[in-house]
């Protein structure tokens, strides 16, 4: 016979570490600054190696979406290596059970991946002079790939923080994972871009969205068994 | 409420890769009782607490928590046990209150800012309890442990090198504490002295691996 | 000793019959030679990672670091089958199409499992503790496979393809003669049993490797269902001969 789980709230567990995971990210000085200089870095790069001029709305959505998987593939492992460099891994894993506290990482990749995509959308539509034909669904696009990169990274920047290479092993991992989600991002952003109809948009969106949601599921199923040993 | 409370190790232990840490410990410790396994370093007394707690798997054999006739599982291990010890790391970023917090929240309790406020004032943090971990001392850190391992009253208490890093007054505390935790559950330590606390009910001596 | 050398004149005599014997397919001219050692290959490597999930989710259910060790092995010698595959149907599309590489949806998902499988590889290279290792890679490998099916079914059969699978698996009155079908199975059989031989060296060098005995007992069944330390004593030692065996078959083999 187990003690009745009593009073046991996931969610408001999963909102508490959320505010921790938030605090510590923007209270810390080797943070999320440092992550949106170099996205910013990286987009002026590739605006002056291209001389500023993009061949056509295929070519311009593939390198915004390949600038950001790579800001992607830096940030998404920094709360877990984090965690396990402060030894505060074992602190959380103590006291919460896994679900929140992957519920709460996966926010805070979200919130992360959408922020530095705020940043780097703007610099890079202005510094390629590409004009804002479908706002909403630019917009969409963006959303939509910024969850399915969180969803599918999230889990696998956590087992790339358990190895002894951290978060450098994230890319090797997680690649050949995401280049359907980039697919669909791709071809999404770039009809957006065009002014496209939801004929072609939608498809893309929809892949995005299941990515997404079969992630997040079999994220939350396995991720006992990578952060919890007991 | 009849049931026993006590934990109970049967056969345990643990090998990391061809390291084997700890071999076929088997005890059982009572309620309202004390422990202490002392040993040098590297004998394996922190794999065998993170074990109790659940934080490392065993190799071999297994570890059961018992409250009240109740078998914990992994929720209940959780709010059933505080654990001070050195593995343990604090957010240098937050407070000791959002530490509380925290510590209340992500196991499914509720915080209460005058309960919060108490135990901090238990462990002699009240007054700084809203600078940030960072600007404390070891022997601060070590008192907000202390505070965060009983902020949630639970029946299990595992406190490993329970004195490090503490002052005369803080240890002080800690004993207090210790006496405290006896009258309501368990108390189950390690330290590499076994003069450091000579109260214990049970002693194990562990040899290094 | 046996089973190796029948193997190995097995072999030579698929080889020498795909060049000899089979009269060229409708389609594919000349290259149809290259089909015996493209397609058993592809099968093989598919079946070794199956089997590999299959003993994934046995580690996360029982915690058996044997079921580990089988899921390391078998996806390696897939990455090594899959490879064979990959570079077979290079030349072959070299020959067919008249380019090496042309992102054709097999192509592209062959390419995919060799870099998702590349990476579970690398991923057990980087951690130390055998149960942390067990853990992540059975984890990795599970939530690689989730996006499998996608790659394996839906891609190949969703994009338009110029890939001959319709004149080799085109039902039973596909397109093979009687001597290419019996090359072929000639190949396949070759084929596994030559992973058969790997397999069987490979596990016994990382029983080798992997003692003394672990089991992970935090996912062994906790209280129901637990035979009181099975994984202390169940495991063969190494003893002296099967020690010899293991480096006697490593020298045979390289």
């Amino acid at each position: 016979m187990r003690i009745p789980s009593c009073r046991s709230r996931p969610l408001e567990a999963a909102g508490a570490l959320f505010v921790k995971d938030l605090r510590v990210e923007l209270r810390s000085r080797m943070g999320w600054g440092l992550l949106a200089a170099s996205a910013a870095g990286i987009t002026i790069a590739a605006s002056f190696a291209f001389g500023g001029i993009l061949p056509d709305p295929l070519t311009a959505a593939a390198l915004l979406w390949i600038i950001v998987l790579l800001v992607a593939m830096a940030g998404l492992p920094q709360t877990f290596v984090r965690e396990q460099e402060q030894g505060t891994a074992w602190t959380v894993r103590l006291w919460a059970d896994p679900a929140p506290v992957l519920a709460a990482k996966l926010c805070l990749n979200f919130l992360l991946l959408l922020g530095l995509a705020a940043l780097i959308v703007p610099l890079y539509g202005l510094l390629f002079n590409l004009p804002l034909a479908a706002p909403a669904a630019l917009a969409a696009s963006v959303l939509g790939g910024c969850a399915a990169l969180a969803a599918s990274g999230t889990l696998l920047a956590a087992i790339a923080a358990g190895t002894g290479a951290r978060g450098l092993l994230l890319p090797l991992l997680a690649i050949p994972l995401q280049l359907p989600p980039l697919a669909a991002a791709v071809q999404s952003t770039a009809t957006a871009m065009t002014g496209g109809g939801g004929a072609t948009l939608l498809p893309a969106l929809v892949l995005l969205a299941a990515q997404t949601a079969v992630s997040g599921l079999i994220s939350f199923m396995l991720f006992r068994y990578i952060w919890d040993e007991g | 409420m009849a049931g026993p409370t006590q934990v109970v190790l049967e056969g345990v232990g643990r090998s990391y890769g061809r390291r084997l840490v700890l071999r076929g410990i088997t005890l059982t410790i009572p309620d309202r009782s004390s422990f202490l396994a002392w040993g040098p370093n590297g004998s394996g007394k922190t794999t065998l607490l993170a074990a109790i707690c659940g934080l490392v798997a065993c190799t071999q054999g297994r570890v059961i928590l018992c409250v009240d006739g109740h078998v914990l599982d992994a929720g209940g291990r959780r709010r059933q046990l505080g654990l001070v010890s050195p593995i343990l790391g604090l957010y240098p970023q937050l407070t000791a209150e959002e530490h509380l917090e925290l510590a209340l929240k992500a196991r499914g309790l509720g915080a209460d800012r005058a309960a919060v406020r108490t135990v901090l004032g238990k462990v002699g943090l009240d007054r700084r309890r809203r600078d940030p971990v960072a600007e404390y001392s070891t022997g601060m850190a070590q008192r907000l442990k202390y505070a965060l391992a009983i902020a949630h009253q639970p029946r299990i208490l595992v406190l490993d090198e329970p004195f490090s890093n503490l002052d005369p007054e803080g240890a002080g505390m800690a004993r207090a504490i210790m006496d405290d935790q006896v009258r309501r559950g368990i108390v189950v330590a390690a330290a590499c002295d076994r003069g450091e606390w000579t109260d214990a009910h049970t002693v194990l001596s562990l040899a290094p691996a | 000793m046996g089973w190796p050398a029948v193997l190995a004149v097995g072999m030579s005599a698929t080889i020498v019959a795909a060049f000899l014997f089979v009269p060229p397919v409708r389609g594919l001219g000349a290259t149809t030679t290259i089909l015996f050692f493209h397609v058993p290959p592809a099968w093989v490597a598919v079946s070794a990672w199956l089997l590999s999930l299959l003993h994934s989710v046995l580690y996360l259910r029982r915690g058996d670091l044997r079921s580990d060790r089988k899921a390391g092995v078998h996806a390696e010698l897939g990455l090594v089958f899959c490879a064979i595959t990959v570079v077979t149907g290079a030349i072959w599309a070299r020959g067919t199409w008249g380019v090496y590489w042309n992102w054709d949806p097999r192509q592209t998902s062959a390419l995919m499992l060799l870099l998702i499988y590349f990476a579970y590889v690398g991923l057990r290279g980087t951690i130390a503790d055998p149960i942390r290792r067990a853990r992540s890679s059975a984890a990795y490998a599970i939530f690689a496979f989730a996006g499998v099916p996608f790659l394996m079914f839906v891609v190949p059969r969703a994009f338009p393809s110029l890939h001959p699978s319709p004149i080799i698996g085109g039902g039973a009155g596909g397109g093979l003669g009687p001597a290419a079908r019996i090359v072929f199975a000639a190949s396949l059989a070759a084929f596994t049993g030559l992973y058969a031989w790997m397999y069987g060296i490979r596990l016994r060098l990382e029983a080798l490797a992997g003692r003394p005995a672990h089991r992970d007992t935090a996912l062994s069944g906790g209280l129901d269902g637990l035979v009181p330390d099975v994984g202390a004593g169940s495991e063969p030692a190494p003893t002296g001969d099967l020690a010899v065996a293991a480096t006697l078959a490593v020298t045979r083999f390289s």
